[in-house]
């Protein structure tokens, strides 16, 4: 049985949906790590992400219940937590805040010092772009969402969406290139 | 072709999980934490963030999320009178004249007192750290109006009264709208001050009434910068991203003006730098944005932006380098340098002293904390509670606040609030801070007065998560049997679904005997009723309020209750926050209509074409109905959107509140 196989994601719902705790386990540790790095991405904040995936499992068990096994959990996951880290965003905007890492460290999975340094460069590059970019950028281009889904996730309109996407990939491409 | 290091950011993974968040998740489950996910397909989560937002900040001002109406039978009518200033535009430190025009049930009374909640320009947003007071006292003149005179304290930019008895047993908020003074300048127009007080004091009470001040701040005030940052907040956030996306346009460009205007000053304030930084940053001009944020650094360091930017560099680094110990210092000596500028380095040092569990560090920066806000003691003490050194410490705190909520205070009771109201409302808080200090003494080896503490903080009052936590105290503790007791009582919450009602009793740890456990649980339904009637008000309504329904036509309120417990919810479609719960609102609906409970909801606009496209489109069918008359407004006291109540079969206001998730057990009580 993979890491990821749906069936066992089945079972483990079910598990959790009787009370089994211990499911609740099992599903963070073949999900939460990914779904970290959804948050992550989003959210700019490896803290907000560590709190967006907390809100994310202490919420499971009873959302679970309305969730419809038609399809891959991991895929809802991954819809939930986007939408987490959106909420969590949009809440930090009225106090003002800014994310704790706007300059985000390099990443400790790199394997040599070259692809730490470029890894770093991609990040740094992304930290530059403002939230409504990197957002579109991230949901279409790393995430795999359709301009509809992420007019309905933002509350944009899907011209809107393709407008930001192309924007962002240009203003990406003048950064990594070194352009101002 | 796509780009190569498109597909490289696709691989970027986040942060490695902490070794304890699995934990922390735990932790908070075996507290009964809830957390609604936002599941619903095609539900933008755009306006989610209010609910929890306006959680927080009413159990910040410890409403425990109620609002309790007066014990004594009285409609809204009944306490509804006429307050007049004179001037009603006066100036700072004016004199001013005040006529009452008393309802009914106050009209008789020899004395009245007008309360108020004054604002100076610097006061916070929310209304949970302000302060009221006694503005004066009405007395009855011969024509039958009372009267009074008030002089506005020099600094005073805006205030908010409502009357009440000289008992504070019953009180005219003007239905929760309270009256209000706002200075003006010599041109007879509100001040900004005035204008920006208004819309904090509304904050969490009323955001369309907020964004209405925002626009009228906008308007008066168009060559302030701070004009148009806060309201391109509220286009966001009270009308959804769709508009602020047409609305961008219009602030770029206005951003665009204002920079070329103060980009040449060489000199300029910290509030100007600040804001233009501010409002490059949510209009998304990352060049515009970059180049305030330096000068704002170099010219203003102290700015309370900057302190915020300089503070989360600090911890941006630690992040990175891990030298928690030097990110200490260094926010230390950014406190020294720049004070409470920025509430945000106040919670970054406390985070980083709980980190480090640093005991002088601790006392260091919960002082810095007690600067900015001297009434911030419970999380600290709590905080203190579980560092061995500072624990005795952290209890005498609890202990002085445990005082402090037992002696009646008015300068903390809202002005809506009857004094009846804030005792309920201390209750719930003393409860939270008996459970605390009742782990607390615990931990310190007392264990039996740490079980008597944890007992009398749950003999009464209905809050599920408390029960579940100091059940799971007592059971580590080893008093079971009072354990099994409070797991009866979660076990009954209807919140607490069937499925989940055994596994409740896991809790204790070790198996228990099924007949045992269900009489237990057969008990519990009782001791919930009982617990929750206790909490329950009588607010009786006018014998005939209209409401319309579809086509136009009138309906009696009355004749949709019919003999049956009711909840009745107001929401609108023009109000974020209430449109992001109407999702939650149906499928509760349907659960209760199930129940045989009758479902009323009222939105605030006339039943139209456009509402029924509006209803369908959101997948929406429980009964609406418009409050075209605003009968229904009045007749509940109602005001801000959402609001749900829950009435008995006899058509009487028995809980009143703004918490989707406190209804059903309410319900499940008065059937």
């Amino acid at each position: 049985m993979t890491p990821t196989d749906p069936l066992d994601d089945a079972a483990l719902v079910q598990r959790l949906r009787s009370g089994d705790l211990e499911a609740l386990d099992a599903l963070f540790h073949r999900h939460a790590r990914g779904l970290l790095g959804v948050a992550y991405r989003l959210t700019g904040s490896s803290a907000e992400a560590e709190d967006v995936v907390q809100d994310l499992f202490v919420g499971l068990p009873v959302a679970l219940r309305r969730y419809s096994e038609q399809g891959a959990l991991g895929a809802w996951l991954r819809t939930v937590t986007v939408r987490l880290a959106l909420d969590r965003m949009r809440r930090r905007e009225r106090r003002r805040e800014v994310p704790l890492d706007s300059m985000p460290a390099p990443n400790a999975g790199a394997s040599s010092a070259g692809a730490m340094e470029a890894r770093w460069e991609l990040e740094r590059a992304l930290a530059t772009l403002p939230d409504a970019l990197r957002l579109v950028f991230m949901l279409k281009e790393v995430e795999g969402y359709s301009h509809a889904e992420i007019s309905q996730l933002l509350g944009i309109r899907i011209g809107t969406s393709e407008v930001r996407l192309h924007r962002a990939i240009k203003a990406l491409r003048g950064v990594l290139r070194g352009q101002p | 072709m796509m780009d190569r290091w498109i597909d490289e950011i696709a691989q970027l993974r986040g942060p490695e999980p902490s070794d304890d968040l699995l934990a922390r998740i735990h932790d908070r489950l075996a507290r009964g934490e809830h957390v609604i996910l936002p599941v619903e397909d095609g539900a933008p989560a755009a306006t989610r963030w209010w609910p929890r937002a306006a959680a927080a900040a009413l159990v910040a001002a410890g409403t425990a999320l109620l609002f309790l109406w007066p014990t004594a039978p009285l409609t809204a009518g009944d306490t509804q009178g006429e307050l007049t200033f004179t001037p009603a535009t006066p100036h700072a430190g004016d004199t001013v004249q005040v006529v009452y025009r008393a309802p009914t049930t106050l009209a008789s009374r020899d004395r009245l007192v007008l309360r108020a909640r004054y604002r100076t320009p610097h006061d916070d947003s929310y209304n949970a750290g302000m302060r009221q007071i006694v503005a004066g006292e009405l007395t009855p003149a011969a024509d039958g109006l009372f009267r009074t005179s008030l002089r506005l304290p020099g600094p005073v930019v805006y205030g908010a009264f409502a009357v009440e008895d000289a008992d504070g047993r019953i009180v005219d908020s003007n239905g929760h709208r309270l009256w209000e003074l706002l200075v003006h300048d010599r041109g007879g127009q509100p001040t900004f001050d005035a204008l920006t007080q208004r819309e904090n004091d509304l904050m969490g009470r009323n955001w369309e009434q907020g964004y209405e001040t925002a626009r009228q701040v906008a308007a008066l005030y168009p060559d302030r910068i701070a004009s148009w940052s806060n309201l391109l907040f509220y286009e966001n956030n009270v009308l959804g991203e769709s508009h602020f996306d047409s609305a961008l346009t219009a602030h770029r460009a206005r951003l665009k003006g204002f920079h070329d205007r103060l980009a040449p000053r060489a000199s300029l304030g910290g509030d100007d730098l600040g804001y233009m930084f501010w409002y490059a940053r949510i209009v998304r001009d990352s060049v515009r944005e970059s180049f305030w944020k330096r000068r704002l650094e170099r010219e203003a360091p102290a700015s309370p932006l900057a302190v915020q930017n300089r503070a989360i560099a600090i911890v941006s680094r630690e992040w990175k380098d891990k030298d928690s110990v030097r990110a200490l210092a260094d926010l230390d000596r950014l406190w020294d340098e720049a004070g409470p500028a920025h509430g945000n380095l106040i919670s970054l040092g406390w985070r980083m002293a709980r980190r480090l569990a640093d005991s002088a560090a601790l006392v260091r920066w919960a002082q810095h904390s007690w600067q900015k806000d001297p009434r911030d003691s419970t999380f600290i003490a709590e905080a203190f509670t579980q560092v061995p050194a500072l624990r005795e410490e952290g209890m005498r705190l609890l202990r002085e606040e445990l005082r402090g909520l037992e002696a009646r205070n008015d300068a903390r009771r809202a002005l809506e609030r009857t004094v009846d109201e804030q005792q309920a409302v201390d209750a719930a808080e003393s409860r939270e801070i008996l459970v605390t200090l009742g782990d607390a003494l615990i931990a310190s080896g007392r264990t039996t007065a740490g079980l008597d503490t944890l007992k009398r903080a749950v003999r009464d009052g209905w809050d599920v998560a408390l029960l579940r936590r100091v059940a799971q105290i007592q059971v580590s503790s080893g008093d079971t049997a009072a354990a099994l007791r409070l797991l009866g009582l979660v076990a009954v919450d209807p919140e607490t679904e069937a499925w989940n009602r055994d596994s409740v009793s896991r809790l204790m740890g070790r198996p228990v005997d099924s007949t045992k456990w269900s009489r237990i649980v057969n008990e519990s339904g009782d001791e919930m009723r009982r617990r929750l009637l206790d909490l329950a008000v009588r607010r009786p309504l006018p014998p005939v309020v209209r409401l319309e329904a579809a086509g136009g036509r009138a309906a009696r309120f009355d004749s949709l209750a019919r003999g049956r417990v009711t909840v009745v919810a107001f929401w609108s479609r023009y109000c974020a926050p209430s449109k992001a719960e109407l999702p939650a609102l149906e499928r509760l609906a349907a659960r209760l209509r199930r129940q045989g409970v009758a479902v009323v909801t009222i939105t605030d606009e006339r039943v139209s074409d456009d509402l029924e496209a509006f209803l369908a489109a959101q997948r929406l069918t429980f009964p609406v109905y418009g409050d075209a008359w605003k009968e229904a407004s009045r007749a509940f006291s109602q005001w801000g959107t959402p609001s749900y109540f829950v009435l008995d079969a006899d058509g009487v206001v028995r809980y009143a509140y703004r918490d989707l998730a406190r209804i059903p057990a309410e319900v499940a009580a008065l059937q």
